[in-house]
């Protein structure tokens, strides 16, 4: 062990950006291998009251975090925890360890081990994503009761063992872990396992620590690491880095620090182009978690809050009330800013369900509003929640992935049921809530003049827009040279829909990640575009290109590229614009 | 014993929260609950158990109740399923 090794590169996922330099901490989760001791007869009772105590001990920390969690994450990330306790209350489970321990003549933290053993491994073996998930929640839990049992597997506290701040390596970031993470501590996160909805991503990108999860292999090198670089922009993990990619690095993150203080002025100047046009810069969400990023980076509130997380991560499906709590706190936190929250848009293979049969092509299959038209009372209480939250009037509704101006009627005429529903009952909510549309598939651009009438606000969608626009898979690396979202077909799209929504007096905003390149701005704010939300980090840099920029001339800007027939020719004529009336690209 | 079929009808199978909701009426109960789906039966005392059926909608499971309560229990369980948790 303990060799050094050579310069190494892995690769992994980019969870949250930044570049940090440092040594490594090992906070992997040993496999939990508590060895089998046996005890006499007479100490069996002492095991047993050994075992209840820890239950209890365990119950009231896991309260204890709930309550932490609901402080610090918000409601979402206390939901967690409800969960765990319904885990360490399970009377069949504590049944079954105390006899354990008595049949077998074994020790408390074996039993508890062995046990937890079985049920994992009958859970990963579960088809069904959302139950097989399960088994981390178990195991989390029985961690926790045997350190509550043990000396030896001591409750690691990170501010007490690290050697200064540390890039923090770990096989997988448990919930119960999360309060023990602290941005003075830690300098960088990687992960073995997960992905970018993973709770170690979410958890980095609140923190704005760089991370890179789903790295694997990087656990087997931890003792051969002296020095690490955590690329989270690429994903890239550098192990023993040379010299010379050291001193690049060095500087790179001398200027990205630069940079942050730069961003934080400018976080606070106005958003005004030169010729005195309001931009709004708003920010896309998936948890409670970001909403202090949203504030810090003085963003002009949330574009687009994608309510899918809430549903992949939380153990139970939520219901209306646990719904209900996150919506009104993203809208009590923001006030008064505003809040744009997008109904459910997840395809069929998300949800725990046996009537969304594995579709061949999901991305042009039962998804957003298919999906929630086929699951009414998952709709209805998503739609009770979400009005019942918007009592501050600064929450608005975006309906996603919609193709015909029936689905748009069909969802108003839920809405203006619901709110009945809620009228009748007593509750209050705001009557007249703003209802947008995403703009993704390319025919609602078509017929956008007609659409425009009957919604509040459009919500361009540029990622899916392309992709169907072009018919090129965006996840499939075999076709990411026609996916392009500098296609002059995708640029006439968003200048129709613009157009549209100015001739009919309606909002228009763009979601999608065009918002977030730098040279691509000039161009929207040419089309006409003064609504742009990206991710919360991104908000200062926009914002520092919007005052640079003259609308008069990113019109010219655009209707040139509107006459083009090239990305390449797109491509050129946007960066030569950049060049002359930016300089440098603040991202590289 | 009493031994019936039911087919779980609310839209999210037998997530946390129904399964939950289940385990709080068998644990009140006397009699033996046990539940079976395809080839697997778990104990319906235990919210983990009910949980590894990762029975979804549409699925049919088979309960078992045996003990003095056995017709009130089955009765209760029923009327759940049948109103989907109470939840939708």
């Amino acid at each position: 062990m303990n060799k050094k090794i050579k310069e190494k590169i892995l690769k992994g996922v980019p969870a949250s950006p930044g570049i940090a330099i440092g040594t490594p901490f090992n906070y992997v989760h040993e496999t939990l291998n508590v060895s089998r001791e046996t005890i006499s007869d007479h100490e069996i009772e002492a095991e047993i009251i050994k075992y209840k105590a820890a239950l209890e001990k365990t119950k009231t920390d896991i309260v204890e975090d709930k309550k932490n969690a609901a402080k610090r994450g918000g409601q979402e990330a206390a939901k967690i925890f409800d969960a765990h306790l319904l885990i360490i209350d399970d009377q069949v489970l504590i049944d079954e360890t105390v006899y354990f321990i008595s049949s077998h003549n074994v020790q408390a933290s074996y039993a508890v081990s062995k046990i937890m053993k079985d049920y994992q491994m009958a859970f990963e073996k579960l088809q069904n994503q959302y139950f097989s998930q399960r088994a981390f929640d178990i195991e989390d839990v029985c961690r926790r009761i045997i350190k509550n049992m043990s000396s030896e597997l001591d409750h690691v506290d990170l501010s007490t063992v690290l050697k200064g701040k540390q890039i923090v390596i770990s096989n997988n970031i448990f919930p119960s872990d999360t309060l023990n993470f602290n941005k003075d501590l830690i300098l960088g996160i990687v992960t073995e396992s997960g992905g970018s909805t993973s709770h170690a991503a979410i958890l980095s990108k609140s923190l704005e620590v760089p991370a890179v999860v789903g790295v694997s292999g990087i656990t087997k090198y931890l003792n051969n690491i002296s020095l690490m670089i955590v690329d989270g922009y690429t994903g890239k993990i550098i192990i023993n880095p040379k010299p010379s990619t050291f001193e690049s690095y060095k500087k790179r993150q001398h200027e990205e620090q630069k940079q942050v203080e730069e961003d934080l002025k400018y976080s606070k100047m106005p958003s005004v182009t030169l010729d005195n046009q309001k931009i709004k810069i708003l920010s896309n969400i998936q948890s409670t978690l970001e909403i202090d990023s949203v504030i810090k980076w003085n963003s002009d509130g949330v574009g687009l809050f994608r309510t899918e997380f809430l549903f992949e991560s939380s153990l139970s499906v939520l219901s209306e009330d646990d719904q209900f709590r996150i919506y009104d706190e993203v809208s009590e936190k923001l006030y008064p800013r505003e809040v744009t929250i997008r109904l459910l848009d997840i395809g069929g293979d998300k949800l725990n369900d046996k009537m969304s049969l594995k579709e061949d092509n999901p991305f042009m299959g039962v998804r957003g509003m298919r999906l929630l038209f086929d699951h009414p009372q998952l709709l209805r209480s998503h739609l009770r929640a979400i009005l019942r939250a918007s009592g501050r009037n600064n929450i608005s509704i975006i309906i996603p992935f919609v193709a015909n101006l029936s689905e748009i009627t069909k969802t108003k005429q839920l809405i203006e049921r619901t709110k009945k529903e809620l009228a009748s009952e007593g509750r209050s909510f705001n009557n007249k809530i703003k209802i947008g549309i995403m703009v993704e598939i390319p025919s609602i651009v078509m017929i956008s003049e007609a659409v425009a009438e009957k919604v509040d606000f459009f919500s361009i969608g540029t990622n899916d827009l392309t992709q169907y626009l072009l018919a090129a898979d965006r996840g499939n690396e075999r076709v990411s040279n026609i996916y392009d979202s500098f296609h002059p077909a995708v640029i006439k799209m968003l200048d129709i829909t613009v157009r549209a929504a100015k001739k009919k007096h309606i909002g228009v905003g763009l979601c999608g990640q065009m918002a977030g390149y730098p040279i691509a701005i000039p161009l929207l704010i040419g089309l006409g575009l003064r609504e742009l939300s990206v991710t919360p980090f991104l908000v200062p840099v926009v914002k520092k290109i919007i005052r640079r920029l003259d609308s008069r001339k990113c019109r010219i800007l655009a209707d040139k590229c509107l006459k083009v027939s090239t990305s390449r020719s797109v491509s050129s004529l946007l960066s030569d614009f950049f060049e002359k009336n930016i300089g440098e690209n603040p991202l590289q | 014993m009493i031994v019936e079929k039911v087919k779980i009808i609310n839209s999210l199978g037998l997530h946390a929260r129904p399964a939950a909701q289940l385990v709080k009426i068998t644990t009140r109960c006397d009699c033996d609950v046990f539940i079976s789906k395809d080839e697997m039966e778990v104990n319906a005392k235990s919210i983990m158990g009910v949980m590894m059926l990762a029975a979804e909608v549409n699925s049919e499971i088979i309960i078992k109740c045996n003990g003095p309560d056995e017709n009130l229990c089955m009765n209760e369980l029923k009327e759940l399923v049948k109103n989907k948790f109470y939840e939708e």
